[in-house]
């Protein structure tokens, strides 16, 4: 498989997350459920926030020499 | 110590630490060890857009609406993985360009035209001046609420009844002294960078530290505040989204989207304070990294706020400060409110900066040089006007943001006020990013889309504030301007659909950008803007060194360009910019400036003027009149510079293949030479085969006949025995001659007298000359000076010549005549006979090996043939000369000289 460059990999996790945190994705986890005492709709966010982090660090941490 | 003497001396000690630091970052960067060129200080500075807001407000609206709050981050988060590929454009475009402020950017854009320059920071002025002031209001409502409790305390009463003027003037001092050092704004604030670097760490430590203490020190964990707070309907709520607030949800995180590049504040540490376009990498993790460990508390503070002060009337954005003051923890709640300041000076330290920088560049230095020529400048000492009106700029920044504070916004919460903010910042996006992606955007574009837009932001919602400060009747709000309904700010053109904040967003930057697009489409585009559209869009195409070259072709008087620049340079650095350029470029100074110093010219002025005055400026000194043909001929230097380049590249592929011809030329002498080796090896065997022929038959006739006689016998042992002379003495000279020829032949030198050689030579060949009946003349000179020679090879060569001699010369009447003598500081030999003599063409070759083999006359050579080499090469090696002159049929003289030593001259006298 052909790895996608730098720039196209960041369009491409921008448009995911950006989906995920927006309406109509963002209603799935939007109810009032608690998971282990915390509002499933935090966690969510949080999470998804936190996973955005991640990536975003692995993909430029890794790409540091080949721009 | 009492209570308000201690939160007045910590609030002064963190002040001086500011201080402290900002001056420490300036003395590293002036020793050269910045400490501002890493990623880490780098991400740490852009989280100066935590301000006040994210420190007390985002409780405050957390605690009133949940989760809503959140997207003044996540935008920032989305926005992240863009900043690869549109702010690190903008760095790249303003580093090349010296551009410092978004007003320049965009107006250099769109052709360095004053008024969108104008625009911009008009715009900016006034989205953010209200929101320095709530940093204000935060540091004197925390301070109020500190105060208030345990007991109101006057004993430090100027302090205590306006601490936010205290603030205003120290924030006003430090910003004169750190951001206003040198006049080219393009100068890196280190220490002003380093001093935010730390702010920020500090406000996230006290931010989490109080968080902490309230999740865990009051309440038992995260669960513990969330499971208490789902018991109450009303906090319950705030646990999800309602479905109304989910466009809210969209068009903030937009908005944010747009105010973590477009904010001055932003610009500034973002673009303007970047050392490294690769710091970006780290910092598109850290930064949304930083905004999550920021708002991790967010919810569990409001919360529990909520919890705590559950019907009392405790302003939520005051939470932070007030529930740790509530248990009494004294420490904590000062290390809070410290934090709280340092979000706050932060904030207005940064803005201030951008915003003065903005102000002056854009709006005063136009004014101020408007209808003013050259020769009225002349006079004044403009680069310290410059400092001294961009700190006036700063104080009236600061004051303005304080009146504000005291008159208006002391109505408003936190967070609205900063959102009005954004959105007005917001405006810029659709002229900034279609100059960086769309060549097509043109100036009236961009200028009709702003006025628009920041149209519809002040009609939708600084208007409305307006009406509920009471300055403007309320049914404004209710039945619209001119009683007509399409036009009430709140849901303009009827729609009602959105919460008022939304549709201001909607309507602003939806007709925002129809304009830019649509006016865009509809006018031309103007040569210079032609110019930066390309320079813009694909920066990266084009090496700083071509972007200035297209920067633009004007001429000038390097003269009047020099002027120029010591007028908002002064002297003293213009001479050294001038000496950097002529360096950088090649190029001495030459009377008409090119245009490269031109736009070299015009890039430094613009990070004193801005841009757009920068533009005019130059245009100002520029002859009109000769444009024409000077471009023409800067277009055509060009050429001729490419041309003789060309004409370079000729010459080294000429010389190139020069140099392999002389190759070729070496190769085949050197196979000519192999050659000659391998014929020298024919010759030699040949010669050897000779004797070996000639022994081997004779051996045979004496091992087949031994009938012959003792007589016979002998005769024919006589003849082997001189053959294997012939032969030994054969290989004995190959030998040699390999010695000489490989160098490896050694003279054993000495001081000899050349006439007692000559006698031991002559005294041995006696014999030879009698059987042949050879007379010899001798006629030596007396008082020869003695000669550096090796004595063996010296007797080796005389009797070659004389041998020779005897064997050549007449055959019937021989006569051989040897002489020596000094001649021009060298011995001269010459031996002569009166034989057949040496053709003038064989002269030569007569000292090469073999060469009686070759001639075809003698049918049985004489000799090895390889003499004559051999003595010619021990004289070559004695510094001398060894050669042959003769006549036809008059005999040959051999000649030989050899260097008479000058020290052993002086000896014989």
């Amino acid at each position: 498989m052909q790895q996608p460059s730098l720039k196209s990999a960041l369009l491409i996790l921008f448009a995911v997350f950006a989906f995920l945190l927006q309406f109509p994705l963002i209603s799935i986890a939007n109810q009032e459920h608690m998971i282990s005492n915390i509002p499933q709709l935090y966690l969510y966010i949080f999470g998804t926030w936190l996973l955005m982090i991640v990536l975003l660090g692995i993909l430029l941490e890794r790409n540091r020499l080949n721009p | 110590m009492t209570w308000p003497w201690l939160i007045l001396i910590s609030s002064v000690l963190y002040l001086t630490l500011l201080f402290g630091i900002a001056y420490m970052g300036e003395r590293q960067a002036r020793r050269g060890r910045s400490l501002v060129n890493n990623p880490y200080i780098y991400s740490l500075s852009l989280a100066v857009f935590c301000t006040a807001w994210t420190y007390y407000g985002s409780v405050g609206q957390a605690a009133q609406q949940g989760i809503p709050f959140l997207t003044t981050y996540l935008g920032p988060t989305l926005m992240a993985p863009l900043w690869w590929i549109v702010l690190r454009k903008i760095i790249r475009i303003c580093k090349v360009q010296r551009i410092t402020t978004l007003a320049d950017f965009i107006s250099a854009r769109y052709g360095n035209t004053i008024w969108l320059g104008v625009l911009v920071t008009t715009v900016c002025v006034l989205g953010i001046l209200p929101y320095i002031s709530i940093q204000l209001k935060a540091v004197a409502t925390s301070l109020d609420i500190l105060l208030e409790n345990p007991a109101p305390d006057k004993s430090v009463t100027g302090f205590a009844t306006d601490p936010a003027l205290f603030i205003t003037i120290a924030l006003a001092g430090f910003t004169i002294l750190f951001g206003t050092r040198r006049v080219d704004v393009t100068e890196r604030h280190e220490g002003m960078v380093t001093a935010i670097a730390f702010e920020s760490l500090f406000k996230l430590l006290a931010f989490l530290a109080v968080g902490a203490y309230i999740t865990f020190g009051i309440f038992n964990g995260f669960g513990d505040i969330f499971s208490q707070a789902s018991e109450l309907p009303s906090l319950r709520e705030l646990f999800t989204l309602d479905e109304s607030q989910y466009a809210d949800w969209f068009w903030l995180t937009l908005v944010a989207m747009f105010a973590i590049f477009l904010l001055p504040r932003q610009f500034q540490v973002a673009v303007k304070e970047n050392v490294d376009e690769n710091h970006l990498r780290r910092a598109i993790w850290l930064f949304p990294l930083y905004l999550i460990l920021i708002n991790l508390f967010v919810l569990p503070i409001a919360l529990g706020g909520n919890l705590l002060f559950q019907g009392q009337s405790v302003d939520a954005d005051t939470y932070v400060l007030a529930i740790p003051q509530f248990f009494s923890q004294n420490g904590l709640t000062l290390f809070t409110f410290l934090g709280g300041l340092s979000a706050a000076t932060s904030m207005i330290i940064v803005s201030t900066i951008a915003l003065s920088t903005m102000v002056n560049n854009n709006l005063l230095v136009p004014i101020w040089l408007s209808g003013k020529s050259l020769q009225e400048l002349k006079r004044k000492r403009i680069n310290r006007a410059l400092l001294n009106s961009r700190r006036l700029t700063i104080i009236g920044i600061l004051l303005f943001a304080y009146l504000y504070f005291k008159l208006v916004s002391g109505q408003f919460s936190l967070v609205s006020i900063g959102i009005v903010s954004f959105v007005a910042v917001a405006q810029l996006a659709p002229a900034t990013l279609g100059g960086l992606f769309w060549k097509r955007g043109t100036h009236a574009g961009a200028f009709s889309g702003l006025l628009v837009g920041f149209g519809v932001w002040f009609y939708t919602l600084i208007l409305p504030t307006i009406v509920q400060a009471e300055l403007l009747p309320a049914d404004f709000l209710e039945n619209g301007l001119f009683g007509i309904s399409a036009l009430r700010p709140q849901s303009l053109f009827g729609l009602t659909v959105f919460s008022p904040l939304s549709q201001a967003i909607f309507w602003s930057l939806l007709l925002n950008t129809g304009c830019y697009v649509g006016v865009s489409l509809c006018t031309r585009i103007g040569v210079s803007e032609r110019k930066q559209a390309e320079l813009f869009v694909d920066i990266f195409r084009y090496s700083p060194r071509t972007a200035s070259a297209l920067e633009g072709m004007k001429v000038v008087q390097a003269a009047d360009i020099q002027e120029l620049l010591t007028k908002f340079l002064g002297t003293r650095q213009t001479e050294a910019s001038l000496k950097t350029f002529y360096r950088q470029y090649q190029t001495s100074y030459q009377p008409k400036a090119d245009y490269r110093l031109v736009s070299y010219a015009e890039r430094l002025l613009a990070g004193v003027i801005g841009s757009a005055s920068a533009h005019v400026m130059v245009m100002s000194v520029v002859r009109k009149d000769d444009l024409r043909l000077e471009d023409l001929f800067q277009v055509l230097d060009e050429s001729q510079q490419l041309v003789y380049a060309n004409q370079k590249l000729k010459q080294k592929s000429e010389e190139l293949e020069q140099l392999s011809h002389q190759l070729k030329r070496a190769n085949e002498e050197l196979k000519k030479i192999d050659h000659l080796k391998d014929e020298f090896i024919s010759t030699v065997t040949h010669e050897m085969r000779t004797p070996i022929t000639s022994i081997r038959a004779f051996c045979e006739i004496l091992q087949d006949s031994p009938e012959l006689s003792d007589d016979e016998q002998e005769q024919f042992l006589t003849t082997i025995i001189k053959e294997t002379d012939r032969m030994e003495r054969l290989i004995n000279q190959v030998l040699d001659l390999e010695k000489f020829e490989s160098g490896k032949q050694k003279l054993n030198l000495q001081e000899v007298a050349m006439n007692d050689i000559i006698q031991d030579a002559l005294k041995s060949v006696s014999q030879l000359l009698k059987e042949r009946g050879v007379t010899i003349q001798v006629n030596l000179s007396a008082n020869l000076p003695p000669v550096q020679a090796d004595p063996d090879r010296l007797t080796q060569v005389i009797l070659n010549l004389i041998s020779n001699a005897i064997k050549f010369c007449d055959s019937d009447n021989g006569q051989v005549r040897i002489s020596s003598y000094l001649v021009d500081g060298v011995v001269k030999v010459n031996v002569l006979d009166n034989g057949k003599g040496v053709p003038a063409e064989s002269q030569e070759m007569i000292f090469e090996g073999f060469f009686q083999a070759h001639d075809q006359t003698t049918k049985k050579p004489i000799g090895s043939g390889l003499g004559l080499t051999i003595s010619r090469k021990i004289i070559e090696h004695h510094q001398g000369r060894l050669w042959v002159e003769s006549e036809p049929n008059q005999g040959a003289k051999f000649s030989f000289t050899l260097p008479a030593p000058r020290t052993a001259k002086k000896l014989t006298y």
